[in-house]
């Protein structure tokens, strides 16, 4: 079980990587979340929107309903150009993280 | 498909953010709950699964919410003003917070409602109860409205005052009323008065041209009179100076109710000619609805300023009313009128030695001792509604114990302690303003049923009777009911909305873990308990001695039996009517059903006080005032008064025999103490006559006076001696019911003139239950009050003992489980719960042994602080107690120890 601050800091840094590859709704975030950790990581709906509103908020991420013919509209979400600069950042920090990790405790990482 | 929209709707507590981007929230997790929805119904699960696999998606509302708020004040933090600035420049950051508090407030509201719909059990009972509450005050605060409050309908009635004449020595004279030649005098003298009026009660017999007659109630009223009021006639005009001389055409003003009735408010009534008895009147005017002094007057005629009766000074029968002049007072007005009347008392010892003025407001003239009842019932029913807030705050507390989870969440997820505060204060107005709602429901009944209790006309209660027309539910009222509803409110909102904010989050989340209520919740709902009784004891015990002097009111002895006993108005011709008078009493005798007959001049409750004396050994003081009537033979009979000495009148006292006269026990005993005044002579001054009659019998005292004051001397003089211009027959039937000779009665007196007006007839026991109105009123307001303040404090000890046994269900189990009784567990229970009851008896009678002191001028016959009356309401009380606890009791009798063990 991951401890909580660490979830906390680093589902900032899934949902900003799944919307790198191409704008995603919501369902669709925790479908992927949950798919590509097999299970491991699981996102609770009463975590996920407020954290997508307070990433919105912050200006990394930027939702704009689409719709479709013969669908409902759906509020996609995608990353900005302050959410690129973020994710780098984050991603650089992590990248450090599981080194110092590594070099500590032996964990190799995928 | 289930709507999901609707459903995140109704569970997403209210957040802090814009209305807007919520909106856009609850569609985006109605959009996931909807496709968990499909996914699951793709994957072959039924309806129901799909239902609940999406539902089980968002389980924790409560942290879905916390959380949206944390992420925007942290993105607010984070971004501070430029992220404002990123969202537009129209938009400052102070108005922005003032729409965030508004939004936020609607927020608050909807969320209280959706928690009073969720638990419509709870909200029933407590809007109830405080419609209760809200109803009585305003029921009876639109009566102190209509009485003591609304403006009176006269130009400046502030500066309207009553002069009354009494004696302070005599006892007797506190009727108030004003000898003609004294108010000509005062009116000549003074300078403290715009204005100064007389009026005075007459009867006006109108004849119709098939010269059926019809006696009017009516007033003679000084010409200035209406002026002093400063109200104009609707229609036609005032009376003219020159009207009060008996050389001016008779006119009449009539009252907008006669107008009406009798003239279907045809106009050209004004310079019709009616006919009296006494002659021709012209109409000069009608006056409008609300003007109603001697309201039960139909018509205003001129007194005839001179005649002789304006000359007599020792009989004091006129009402006085006057108009301060402009930079007077009450107390000026007083003072210069002390002069004056010390001027007459030297000019006119015998007739004014002894006598004073009083000067009261116009106002508290209306009232009299109304006032002191009036606020009696609005001090009583505001403790009504103090235990029904307490009931109140003692279920939000019970709720709140079930709803600390969800507070102490909100506090540690960040949640301000003001944003709590005033969620919990929404709450409690809410709960008030529907209760309030609901109050103004039962007020507008309550009113209804009030106007039926208040008394017709009696001069007595004028202001009450009056008020009988102007009851209703107005602004004042509604601003009333709306301003208690608001107080109420915010004091039963605070309550739990306090603990919640004081509440340390881990005492909460340890406490709370298992729902159970904590040591000093479990106190302040005994204290609010403890609190109810003793509310409940004071107002017990004020309806409780209201109702023994109601019982002894109803149940006293006037020395007459009024049982079977009836009164008929009889007018007699202006000529023979001591002839007259007896044929009628013959003709009436012959009636089947009627036992015995008599008449008075004037009914009970009536008479006329004239000065008297000794003749031979002089009265040391001077005169003194007695009851005069004349009676009938065989008034003793009749009434069943017992002769204790003498004879009574027969058919020999006729008008040429010597004139005689009975006495009263009560004269017998004050003025010949142990003497025997049989054959002893009175003089009477019967308006400015000498009469001197030899007492030929001395009878018990019949009280014509009410209950609770004193019986005055009384001398009975024969009718045929002193034949009254109108009488009363006194009938005594054989059958249970009076009235039952009624119209075979009416037909003998019409048979004898069949142009007489057609009497007024009506049981003596009526007449005591009309000197029973106001009693009633109030014993019967406050009794009820009392009920409510009972069955509440019962639901409230109820409440909290089967709460208690709720919470206890596990001890109580271990404790079966480890040998106890039935009879332990109940006394377990009951004792809890008596313990409340007792602490609440002690403390209430303390405060109920102060309060009812204010009851002690509407009690008769028992004192504030009759022991019986107390112990019979603590009986009551602690009956009712021991109901309210025995049934959770037994209820805790019942669990089973095994299950208990399990219960958590």
């Amino acid at each position: 079980m991951l401890d909580r601050e660490v979830k906390r800091g680093s589902t900032e840094l899934l949902l900003l990587a799944l919307v790198e590859e191409r704008p995603r709704h919501g369902y669709e975030l925790a479908k992927l979340i949950e798919q590509r950790s097999d299970g491991v990581l699981q996102f609770h709906v009463a975590s996920l929107y407020p954290l997508l509103y307070r990433l919105e908020k912050r200006g990394l991420i930027q939702g704009r309903w689409v719709e479709k013919a013969g669908e409902r509209r759906r509020r996609f979400y995608k990353l900005t150009a302050a959410g690129q600069r973020v994710l780098a950042e984050q991603r650089r920090t992590w990248k450090d993280f599981f080194a110092a990790l590594d070099r500590v405790a032996g964990i190799s990482h995928a | 498909m289930p709507d999901w929209q609707s459903y995140v709707r109704a569970h997403l507590p209210p957040s802090a953010l814009e209305p807007a981007r919520e909106l856009e929230i609850v569609e985006e997790l109605a959009q996931h709950l909807e496709a968990a929805y499909e996914e699951a119904l793709a994957g072959g699960a039924t309806v129901q699964e799909a239902e609940a696999r999406a539902r089980a998606q968002i389980t924790d509302w409560q942290l879905l919410e916390c959380e949206l708020g944390r992420a925007r004040r942290a993105a607010d933090t984070a971004a501070g003003v430029d992220s404002s600035a990123a969202d537009g420049p129209a938009h400052g950051r102070g108005q922005r917070g003032g729409w965030r508090a508004v939004t936020s407030l609607g927020q608050d509201i909807r969320y209280g409602l959706r928690l009073m719909l969720k638990r419509p059990g709870f909200t029933a009972v407590a809007v109830l109860t405080l419609a209760l509450g809200i109803g009585a005050n305003t029921a009876i605060f639109s009566v102190v409205n209509a009485v003591l409050l609304r403006p009176l309908p006269y130009r400046e009635p502030a500066r309207l005052v009553v002069l009354e004449s009494f004696n302070p020595q005599g006892g007797e004279g506190q009727f108030g009323g004003v000898a003609p030649a004294d108010f000509w005098d005062w009116r000549e003298q003074s300078h403290a008065f715009a204005q100064l009026a007389m009026y005075g009660g007459t009867g006006l017999t109108l004849r119709s041209a098939d010269e059926r007659a019809e006696t009017l109630p009516a007033a003679r009223v000084s010409v200035n009179f209406f002026q002093t009021f400063g109200v104009a006639p609707l229609i036609g005009r005032d009376f003219l100076p020159e009207e009060e001389l008996t050389a001016a055409p008779r006119v009449v003003v009539l009252s907008h109710r006669l107008w009406q009735q009798r003239f279907g408010g045809d106009p050209s009534v004004v310079g019709r000619t009616l006919r009296t008895d006494d002659g021709a009147v012209t109409v000069i005017g009608v006056m409008p609805p609300s003007f109603k002094v001697s309201s039960n007057a139909s018509a205003w005629v001129p007194v005839m300023r001179d005649s002789e009766e304006m000359k007599v000074r020792g009989a004091r029968y006129f009402s006085v009313v006057g108009r301060l002049a402009p930079g007077q007072t009450e107390a000026t007005a007083a003072a210069e009128l002390q002069t004056i009347v010390a001027r007459l008392a030297a000019l006119y010892p015998k007739d004014e030695k002894g006598w004073e003025v009083r000067v009261t407001s116009w106002r508290e003239h209306l009232v009299r001792g109304g006032r002191e009842a009036l606020l009696i019932l609005m001090g009583a029913v505001g403790l009504v509604l103090l235990i029904a807030c307490a009931n109140v705050a003692n279920l939000l507390l019970a709720r709140a114990a079930a709803r600390q989870k969800e507070m102490a969440i909100r506090v540690a997820l960040g949640a301000g302690r003001g944003r709590l505060l005033r969620q919990a204060l929404v709450e409690g107005l809410l709960l008030a303003l529907a209760g309030g709602a609901g109050g103004l429901l039962l007020a507008v009944w309550g009113v209804a049923a009030i106007t039926h209790l208040l008394p017709t006309f009696h001069w007595k209660f004028q202001a009450l009777s009056n008020a009988r027309d102007e009851l209703r539910v107005d602004v004042p009222v509604l601003l009333f009911t709306l301003t208690v509803a608001l107080l109420t409110g915010v004091v039963f909102g605070l309550v739990p909305g306090w603990r919640a904010v004081r509440l340390g989050v881990n005492t909460a989340l340890k406490d709370e873990g298992r729902g159970t209520e904590s040591p000093r919740q479990r106190r302040t709902r005994g204290v609010l308990v403890v609190a109810e009784v003793a509310l409940a004891i004071v107002l017990l015990a004020g309806a409780g001695l209201l109702l023994q002097s109601f019982w002894r009111l109803r149940h006293f002895d006037f020395g007459y039996e009024p049982r079977g006993l009836m009164t008929m108005s009889l007018s007699l011709p202006p000529k023979n009517r001591a002839l007259f008078a007896r044929q009628v009493r013959e003709e009436v005798a012959r009636t089947p059903g009627v036992a015995s007959v008599s008449l008075m001049s004037f009914a009970t409750l009536g008479g006329l006080n004239f000065p008297f004396n000794l003749e031979g050994s002089p009265l040391p003081e001077g005169d003194q005032m007695i009851s005069y009537s004349a009676v009938g033979p065989d008034y003793l009979r009749t009434l069943r008064v017992p002769l204790r000495a003498g004879r009574q009148f027969d058919e020999r006292d006729r008008k040429e025999s010597p004139p005689v006269a009975l006495v009263n026990e009560t004269l017998a005993r004050r003025y010949f103490a142990g003497a025997n005044p049989l054959g002893q002579k009175l003089v009477i001054n019967y308006l400015g006559q000498r009469q001197t009659r030899e007492i030929v019998g001395v009878v018990g005292d019949a009280k014509q006076e009410e209950p609770n004051e004193p019986t005055k001397p009384e001398v009975l003089v024969p009718f045929e001696q002193q034949p009254w211009f109108a009488a009363w027959l006194l009938i005594r039937t054989t059958g249970p019911d009076p009235l039952s000779v009624r119209d075979d009665v009416q037909r003998a007196i019409w048979s004898l003139d069949k142009s007489l007006p057609a009497s007024k007839a009506e049981t003596v026991e009526q007449m005591h239950e009309q000197q029973l109105t106001e009693p009633r009123l109030y014993t019967l307001l406050l009794g009820l009050f009392a009920g409510v303040a009972l069955l509440l404090a019962a639901v409230g000890i109820y409440g909290v003992m089967a709460y208690s046994v709720t919470q206890r269900t596990r001890e109580i189990g271990i404790r079966m489980a480890l040998g106890a009784q039935r009879r332990d567990v109940l006394r377990l229970v009951i004792g809890q719960g008596m313990g409340l009851a007792f602490a609440g008896v002690v403390l209430g009678l303390i405060a109920a042994l102060g309060a009812t002191r204010l009851l002690t001028k509407l009690l008769f016959g028992v004192r504030a602080t009759d022991p019986l009356t107390f112990l019979a309401i603590v009986l009551v009380l602690v009956g009712v107690t021991f109901v309210a606890c025995y049934i959770p009791a037994r209820r805790a009798t019942k669990i089973d120890p095994l299950v208990a063990l399990r219960y958590e």
